[in-house]
């Protein structure tokens, strides 16, 4: 019975301590990915899609890939990117956004984006969407995205050119 | 004698003037594509746009008739199109207040067309495009005129799904939308570019993405100031 109880102690101390390692791998990975610039753009009451952006930055020696954005609210939520294909622009499926080792994938519109699909409600301009960042490495990111027309009010200069003319 | 020399003066100038006539012509064409920054002058007499009639957004007929006597900027989208086309309806409505601004009396109407009748109906496109300019006019209608009109303006679209495996798979325009695509949804890959249609009810030019409004400006009115 005593050797039972000492038994299950050290079960539980060693569930314990891969529990700590594996919250602690989530937090040291976590700290590498940081996330800025995110807005999502406004859309007609009826759009039936919304698109998503978001500047991802890797801080770690190793490639970080973005597989999966959570959020309430929508049908389902894929990842693209749009690309130019000798003029026509092909809307490309992804299964994952690639952030480079010590680099920056930048979310943007005519580039990699987020694509949210059937919103219950198209939030308004001003409107905060909360939407959650899934990575490779196990690591999570909470964004709050606010919804507006454009990058217009931004104060990064090459996201401005792409669509403040 | 008299009358043959009289002839032959007639059909001197005759001469001297169609080659005059071309000639200034040609070199229009050369001083325009010259000085276009971001357009491509497009505009072929010999290449009439073909009859139709859609309907626009206010359940109106939207007919050749409706691209006459002014000019209008054109451009085709789609509303389950979250990059491309919000962008481009975007720097549309830009270029409408840069035009507005420029103090000049000029202002062409501005027409979007739906590659996606099926999906985009009147109502539909009423409150999307409305949404980006209240001056837009969406026109939607027989999807054979669309893709007609579409050819005519040297645009090109095509649907695509994903299949439950993940593969991409190509819906052919002249096949019927299989119901799982109108079940589980359908993207368009489609060309993004913007036209410039004179007050013939031709098309006169085309401007490829990037859009920039600023530079779109400019062609505008060398194109409207030279035709």
């Amino acid at each position: 019975m005593c050797f039972l109880i000492i038994n299950n102690i050290m079960i539980t101390k060693k569930i314990a301590i891969v529990v700590l390692f594996l919250v602690t791998s989530a937090v040291l990975a976590e700290s590498h990915i940081s996330v800025s610039e995110s807005w999502i753009r406004t859309a007609p009451p009826n759009a039936p899609m919304l698109g998503g952006f978001v500047n991802i930055n890797n801080s770690s020696d190793k490639e970080i890939k973005l597989i999966q954005v959570n959020a309430s609210g929508f049908k389902r939520i894929e990842l693209h990117r749009t690309v130019d294909s000798n003029g026509t622009m092909k809307m490309m499926r992804q299964d994952y956004i690639p952030i480079p080792a010590h680099g920056l994938t930048k979310l943007e519109p005519g580039s990699w984006h987020i694509m949210f699909i059937g919103p219950d409600e198209v939030p308004k301009e001003g409107d905060i969407v909360m939407f959650s960042l899934v990575f490779d490495d196990g690591s999570k990111q909470m964004v709050h995205a606010l919804v507006r027309k454009s990058m217009m009010m931004n104060h990064d200069h090459n996201s401005m050119q792409m669509n403040h003319d | 004698m008299q009358k043959k020399i009289l002839l032959l003066t007639i059909a001197a100038f005759v001469l001297v003037f169609v080659a005059l006539y071309f000639t200034i012509s040609d070199s229009d064409y050369k001083y325009l594509s010259k000085n276009l920054k971001v357009s491509h002058l497009i505009y072929n007499p010999d290449k009439k746009l073909s009859s139709f009639s859609l309907i626009d957004h206010n359940n109106n007929k939207f007919e050749n008739e409706n691209l006459k006597d002014e000019w209008t900027v054109l451009t085709f989208i789609y509303t389950h199109c979250p990059d491309v086309c919000p962008t481009e309806l975007m720097n549309i409505s830009t270029l409408k207040s840069k035009i507005k601004k420029s103090n000049s009396s000029f202002m062409p109407n501005f027409v979007v067309i739906t590659f996606d009748p099926i999906r985009d109906t009147p109502e539909i496109l009423k409150s999307y495009v409305t949404h980006f300019d209240e001056d837009f006019l969406g026109v939607s209608g027989d999807q054979n005129q669309i893709d007609q009109l579409v050819k005519d303006f040297g645009a090109y679209y095509e649907r695509v799904m994903y299949s439950d495996s993940g593969e991409l798979i190509l819906i052919p325009n002249y096949e019927k939308i299989p119901p799982e695509a109108m079940e589980n949804g359908y993207s368009i890959n489609h060309t993004a570019w913007v036209y410039l249609v004179n007050p013939g009810g031709q098309i006169h030019a085309g401007f490829p993405a990037p859009h920039k409004p600023n530079d779109m400006l400019e062609d505008i009115k060398l194109l409207v100031d030279n035709y």
